[in-house]
């Protein structure tokens, strides 16, 4: 078991006051079987004239604020500790399509809790290079083959092919010029490797969380420096045929992630986006600062 | 197609008379009115859609009461059968559960509102679909088929009032007159006050404005609804509730009628950003203290990528048989021609199209509303003629018909009044963003008419013997007027006065473009507040287009300007007479007065340029002092006190001082201070009592060029007080800014 506490904060400066402010913040992080809330915050300068903590669709908890007053910069503080562990890989040896027809069979509640993340959505669909795609998948995703082992093949193929550049893609960058260009953000190999999984069949949801990172060898690791993260999540089948949601970063080429805490998960971005808002005022003009400190508390790694 | 008088082949001639007739009619209720080819609102927006004139066909459609009991009985199951559909899709889902939808299909539709999963249970809202509308076409065998379904913003009603209005007026109904659809109204506004469990719900209708194509529908419904037309800014979300910023303050929403489809309703949840939309308005959704007709979400019916399962998957959830089967061109591989969508051959009636009569297939919308008592079909829909040329999916109605049902009007089924509305008081319920047009509306239309008596003036100007080449005081007047420069003088052209006459018309001729962009702001803003204004007002701004039309095209015929004239006093006529008095008369009027003291103070300032200018002969100087009489419409008055040439002390008095003329400084000043105080402007008062008392104290000889600095100051308080009064209490919609995170993350290098 590994204790994290997490600091995230997103400050925002207007160039000139705005006098009205709405936002929705994925910032608080949520149970799921490897993963354990001790306790969560999120607190905002000024003071919001409105909170109120809801959940979505998917189960997410969403904090939606208001602040109705003039004011010229807005910062949230998102502070939990959260216990973790490394989840077990699914014992299933089922190929790929196997799994692939068992989900589009689904019925009952798991039709509806595991089939919405067959869904192409336009984040997590090429319009123009599904050519790209396609060949990706068909490389990977070979008749007969293991479902784990080909998710993992998939992880290792974008971590090998793809490079990290954050000044290759934005926030708004379709799918297929990360395909055209093989360059981007975690934010973009996740997408990427929900839309191969979709694309093929099986299930698969975005995940944002955040990462551990550890410092070059030698220096002291800087305050701030860690990262909100995203990857994503498959579907290998049923829990009683040893299948199960299995977390794959492909950023790092990690199946599954050993030190990764998850927010909140969605069909992609737009669903957990971390904050997201709407100021009114005179101008457009905003300075957006984002620091992340993600803190090994304890580690023991008797305790599972 | 029925036999039916009307129909009887009619001669081509008799059908053309009617023709002109129903245009000129629909001109005059308003619709011919088009908004949308005006070239620039106030706020700067521009206005850049094409104008959508529409005509209506003199021969109508018409159904015997048989065939509208089968649509009747059609439509409803439609409409029960998408509202079991919503209920289940937002709902249990069980269609998901059982394997009839695949849920990757549902998901992956941006028509799916995930916000509006699970709503139903947490609602004050008491179904999803409170109105309806579906496209049909018969085939010539006579069989229906829908083609489309309305469920986001289902639009057309209000059109096929006007045209039922109109048509009523020409057409001959042999003895056997349509079906009225006059309850229509009633049960419009039955079904949104049903839309909510709460009693008494106050309901607004939100448009995007102006700019949408579908704006003339949006507010001849709301005008004779009687509820507020509101924009995305007049709104604002507190506390999961939502409110209507008006003059008077925040006023509590119950019911919001809204005319924007579900995607553009919260930039919240959508992250992008158009001009329509209320930040957070889903907020109050969720937490449902807010009703919404339609409901959010029920957009996903028209999704194109899920209209081929409703028919199948409704079957199976209703257990009946859908009786309108859906054909969508949007299905339909290759050929979006209407008969190629149906299969088989459309039914073809005769349309008037370039003064003959020729065969074309119609697409019928019918309309229904649901209420605690029922369903309701309107007997009556919205006709579209399909040429050559014409997707049957677009709503370009280049040529509408009215469609009548035949048969005794049926006492309907469903009580319009069972469960009462709050009358809502438009004299004190004032959204702020109204206020905001009225103001503009009140001052384009005061500067209108002063620049067109000027241009006039000129137009009518007699030859001279002799021209120096000097632009004349009338032109400086009129360039004053316009805010122009002043025409340069032309030494070559000196002494002619076939050059005068040119000089004259260029001066026009510059100034008319200033005249045709106050009468489009005219038009523009009295079109986002038409429930403020009376419906005779409607008509004469109808006619303004046309005049706005011909002045473009002959900028300095004095008839044209005449018809322009008559117009602005009968609007100014009917703003005194038929307008109730209120906040929003209080603020039009106080613009309108404010806008005649500038207007007199800048002719005055002319009268004392042209008095002291030394180029000037006598009667030079005399002709400039009567252009500066009659651009303030004080000429008469004038003869009237004093039987003398002009003296400039005299025009000063009269222009300036006299508060017995309505038209000058002095009275316009006192008009903005009862404007002001009947709004409760107290810190304004002071201020413009103060600036009066200045004014008065000029009477007091003063020399020429201290005289025209201290005017210059006047106008000065003026404008400060006028600002402050804007800024303060017609808060301008502030400009939203989206908001984004985005991950980066320089630490998860591996």
């Amino acid at each position: 078991m590994t204790r994290y506490r997490i600091s995230h904060r997103t400050s925002y400066r207007y160039g000139l006051a705005v006098t009205d402010a709405y936002t929705v913040a994925c910032l608080l992080p949520r149970d799921r079987t490897f993963q354990e809330v001790i306790a969560s915050t999120v607190v905002t300068t000024p003071k919001p004239d409105e909170f109120v903590e809801t959940r979505d669709v998917f189960g997410n908890r969403i904090v939606h604020l208001g602040v109705h007053h003039r004011h010229d910069a807005f910062e949230i503080v998102a502070e939990s500790v959260v216990d973790t562990r490394v989840p077990a890989v699914p014992t299933t040896d089922r190929p790929w399509e196997e799994v692939a027809r068992v989900a589009a069979d689904l019925r009952g509640r798991p039709a509806i809790s595991v089939g919405a993340y067959r869904a192409a959505t336009r984040a997590s669909t090429p319009t123009t290079r599904a050519d790209l795609l396609g060949a990706l998948a068909r490389r990977i995703f070979t008749p007969g083959r293991p479902v784990v082992e080909a998710v993992t093949d998939l992880s290792q193929q974008i971590f090998d092919t793809y490079t990290f550049d954050s000044t290759a893609t934005d926030w708004a960058t379709p799918l297929d010029t990360v395909l055209e260009r093989q360059r981007g953000v975690c934010q973009d190999f996740a997408h990427l490797a929900t839309a191969v999984l979709r694309w093929v069949g099986l299930p698969s949801s975005y995940v944002s969380g955040y990462i551990e990172t550890e410092p070059p060898e030698g220096q002291v690791k800087s305050i701030g420096a860690d990262a909100s993260h995203a990857w994503c999540s498959v579907w290998t089948g049923s829990p009683d045929d040893g299948g199960g949601w299995l977390d794959v970063d492909p950023t790092n080429h990690q199946v599954p992630p050993t030190r990764h805490v998850a927010v909140g998960w969605g069909r992609d971005y737009a669903d957990v986006a971390p904050v997201r808002g709407v100021v009114l005022g005179p101008s457009a003009h905003q300075i957006m600062d984002v620091a992340v400190d993600v803190t090994r508390l304890e580690s023991d790694p008797e305790r599972p | 197609m029925k036999s039916f008088d009307v129909n009887e082949p009619i001669d081509p001639v008799e059908l053309a008379r009617r023709q002109g007739t129903i245009d000129r009619l629909l001109m005059a209720e308003g619709a011919g009115y088009i908004v949308h080819d005006l070239p620039v609102r106030s706020d700067g927006r521009s206005v850049g859609l094409a104008s959508r004139p529409w005509r209506l066909d003199p021969m109508p459609y018409v159904l015997d009461a048989d065939e509208f009991s089968w649509i009747e009985g059609a439509v409803t199951r439609r409409m029960q059968m998408l509202e079991a559909l919503l209920d289940d899709l937002y709902g249990e889902r069980r269609l998901v559960a059982d394997g009839v939808v695949d849920p990757a299909v549902l998901w992956g539709s941006p028509g799916y509102r995930l916000s509006a999963v699970g709503a139903a249970s947490r609602r004050h809202q008491r179904r999803w679909l409170s109105t309806y509308a579906v496209d049909v076409v018969r085939t010539a065998d006579g069989v229906w088929f829908a083609i489309a379904d309305h469920t986001d913003t289902p639009a057309g009603l209000g059109y096929a009032l006007l045209d039922r209005n109109v048509m009523t007026q020409v057409a001959d109904t042999g003895g056997q007159p349509p079906r009225t659809i006059d309850s229509a109204l009633a049960l419009m506004r039955r079904a949104l006050v049903d839309t909510t469990t709460v009693e008494g719900p106050r309901v607004v209708m939100l448009t995007s404005g102006i700019d949408h194509p579908a704006y003339v529908d949006h507010s001849y419904m709301a005008t004779q609804l009687g509820f507020n037309v509101v924009e995305g800014p007049d709104l604002v979300v507190r506390d999961g509730e939502l409110w209507l910023q008006t003059l008077g303050g925040l006023e509590r929403i119950d019911v919001l009628h809204r005319r924007i489809v579900d995607r553009q309703l919260d930039p919240l949840e959508t992250n992008t950003y158009g001009s329509a939309g209320i930040p957070g308005v889903l907020l109050a959704d969720e937490a449902g203290t807010l009703a919404m007709a339609n409901s959010h979400g029920t957009g996903v019916i028209e999704d194109p990528a899920l209209i081929s399962l409703w028919d199948r998957v409704g079957q199976a959830l209703t257990g009946e048989e859908p009786w309108l089967r859906l054909r969508s061109p949007r299905l339909a591989l290759g050929s979006t021609r209407i008969d190629d969508v149906l299969g088989r051959r459309a039914e073809r009636v005769p349309c008037l199209v370039d003064g003959r009569v020729v065969e074309h297939p119609v697409v019928l919308r019918f309309h229904a509303v649901a209420t605690e008592d029922g369903i309701a079909v309107i007997p009556g829909a919205n006709g579209r003629v399909i040429e050559a040329h014409d997707d049957p999916t677009l709503p370009t109605p280049s040529r509408a018909k009215d469609v009548w049902v035949l048969g005794d009007d049926v006492a309907p089924a469903i009580a319009a009044d069972a469960r009462p509305a709050p009358q809502v008081d438009f004299i004190t319920s004032v959204p702020t963003r109204a206020a905001d047009s009225l103001y503009w509306l009140g001052r384009a239309s005061e500067r209108a008419e002063a620049v067109a008596r000027s241009m006039r003036v000129i137009a009518v100007a007699p030859p001279l013997a002799t021209w120096s080449g000097q632009p004349t005081p009338a032109m400086r007047l009129l360039a004053a007027l316009t805010g122009s420069a002043v025409p340069t003088a032309d030494p070559a052209g000196a002494g002619t006065d076939s050059t005068l006459a040119g000089a004259r018309r260029l001066s026009v001729q510059a100034a008319a473009s200033s005249l045709e962009f106050h009468i489009g702001s005219m038009l523009a803003e009295s079109a986002s507040v038409r429930e403020f204004l009376s419906t005779t007002t409607g008509r004469v701004l109808g006619e303004m287009v046309d005049s706005r039309q011909s002045l473009a095209q002959r900028p300095d015929d004095v008839d044209a300007l005449d018809a322009i004239l008559f117009q602005l006093s009968a609007f100014a006529g009917l703003w005194s007479e038929s307008v109730v008095r209120g906040p929003a008369w209080y603020f039009g009027d106080f613009a309108k007065r404010y806008e005649r003291a500038l207007v007199a103070i800048t002719s005055a300032s002319m009268a004392m340029r042209i008095d002291t200018d030394g180029s000037l002969a006598d009667p030079g100087r005399r002709r400039g002092l009567e252009a500066v009489l009659g651009a303030n419409d004080s000429l008469v008055a004038y003869r009237r006190r004093h039987r003398s040439d002009v003296e400039l002390d005299a025009v000063l008095a009269l222009v300036l001082h006299d508060q017995r003329n309505p038209r000058s400084a002095a009275a316009s000043i006192a008009g903005m201070i009862r404007n002001a105080s009947a709004i409760g402007w107290t810190a304004g008062i002071g201020r413009l009592e103060s600036v009066a008392a200045d004014l008065a104290d000029q009477r007091e000889g003063i020399d020429a060029g201290d005289a025209l600095a201290k005017l210059a100051e006047v106008a000065g308080v003026l404008h400060a007080s006028a600002a402050e009064l804007t800024s303060t209490r017609l808060v301008a919609p502030p400009h939203p800014t989206l908001v984004r995170s985005r991950l980066a993350d320089p630490g998860a290098v591996a």
